[in-house]
């Protein structure tokens, strides 16, 4: 042993010192085996691993160096394997995203579509009936042709215009109304309604103008009949 | 050590350093037995023995390029290595704490009966009847010979709670070895 011991003169100290001096205890067997396995694979992480597995499990279920590298080659594998898989999931989840993103907006719309309208100039295709695209076409003829003097779209002179036939028009036609005539037609006043008390006499009045007229017409309708 | 009591050392650590299995052997073989007694010493059993003494190991071999053989000889620094790697594996197992014991006194070693024929194996089982922390307070100061100051920064506490630890150790190996005296002394008188 070595000599730095302090000779305090103890007897029980110095006892025990001497028992143990020569005392040495032999280590288990295959000590060195181990050691030594352990620190030549020192650099070999796989082969730590190993060890590591035989310290624990025993003899029985040793690996082999071979089943290790295979081992840790199935793990590196599994490992990028996985890592390649978790790229496309992300890939594949931004593109759900996007898909989600655009149902939502699609949701929204059939919400609340006039927000969504007024929010965006739609680029939807929405199916229109034929008076839909009657009334879109003539705006757009409109559009293109604007006038300033109605919001209408047609001033009373292209009225007029349209309505009164020119002379040639005039001649060939004898159909046409001209724009005054339609004034006092409109302008005439309707035939007042007979009053309840008057009614009886009204009537005999009526008949007393008309009978003899109403009494020819009779005349001469029995004439053609026959 | 006593195995190959022929071999130059100094050639064999040159031969470790450089990795040769053979020399790694021999070196094994020359300290094996020694760095097992100690670390057997600081255990309650085989067990444990064989966990510390394949660590102390594998650090010296790991260590041995940093030895400094102008420092001091070989086997105080595998000593050093082997108690190290002990102390470390009971801070991990066991929760010791040491407290300092006032009632501790000195030893009348006037009533100690200290029966010669007591081998270091036997010895070693009395040692195991203390508890860790005063166990281990024995094992370094009187068998590996460090000082108070010494124990109280590798165990990190006061010098006088180790010196209270190793009177009340001593105070229970005198207790043990009494004991075991008497009942000697009975047998003899049978």
């Amino acid at each position: 042993m070595n000599t730095r011991y302090s000779n305090n003169g103890d007897k029980l100290e110095t006892f025990y010192r001497e028992k143990f001096e020569d005392y040495s205890c032999e280590p288990f067997p295959d000590a060195f085996e181990k050691i030594n396995k352990n620190l030549s694979s020192e650099t070999s992480i796989f082969s730590k691993i190993n060890q590591n597995i035989i310290d624990k499990f025993g003899a029985n279920r040793i690996l082999t160096s071979l089943q290790v590298s295979l081992l840790v080659n199935f793990i590196t594998i599994a490992f990028l394997f996985y890592s390649y898989v978790g790229q496309k999931e992300t890939a594949a989840s931004n593109e759900m995203m996007k898909e989600q993103n655009i149902i939502s907006e699609d949701v929204q719309t059939l919400s609340n579509p006039k927000e969504v309208e007024s929010s965006k100039k739609s680029t939807d295709i929405k199916p229109m009936d034929k008076k839909e695209t009657s009334v879109i076409a003539n705006k757009k003829e409109n559009n293109f042709k604007p006038n300033n003097n109605s919001h209408v779209g047609i001033t009373k002179e292209e009225l007029k215009k349209t309505l009164i036939p020119t002379e040639e028009e005039h001649k060939g036609t004898a159909k046409v109304f001209k724009i005054d005539s339609i004034g006092p037609i409109l302008n005439s006043n309707p035939i007042e309604p007979a009053k309840k008390e008057n009614y009886k006499d009204n009537l005999e009045d009526f008949y007393n103008q008309h009978a003899e007229k109403l009494k020819d017409s009779t005349k001469q309708l029995f004439i053609k009949k026959k | 050590m006593t195995k190959n009591s022929n071999i130059n050392i100094q050639e064999v650590i040159k031969g470790c350093l450089l990795n040769n299995e053979k020399a790694r052997k021999q070196f094994y073989e020359y300290f094996a037995s020694k760095v097992m007694s100690i670390c057997r010493r600081y255990t309650y059993s085989k067990y444990e023995a064989d966990d510390i003494f394949q660590e102390s190991f594998i650090n010296i071999f790991k260590g041995l390029k940093t030895f400094d053989e102008e420092k001091g000889a070989i086997e105080g620094w595998i000593y050093s290595v082997t108690v190290n790697a002990a102390l470390k594996s009971i801070k991990k197992n066991y929760s010791e704490k040491y407290k300092t014991i006032e009632e501790a006194n000195e030893l009348n070693m006037g009533s100690v009966n200290l029966n010669d024929s007591l081998t270091a194996n036997e010895l070693l089982k009395f040692i195991d009847e203390l508890p860790i922390g005063k166990k281990t307070i024995f094992n370094l100061y009187v068998i590996e010979g460090y000082t108070h100051k010494e124990i109280a920064e590798m165990l990190k506490i006061t010098e006088g709670t180790s010196k209270s630890q190793l009177a009340k150790a001593k105070e229970i190996l005198v207790q043990i070895h009494n004991k075991h005296y008497l009942i000697d002394e009975h047998k003899v008188f049978k």
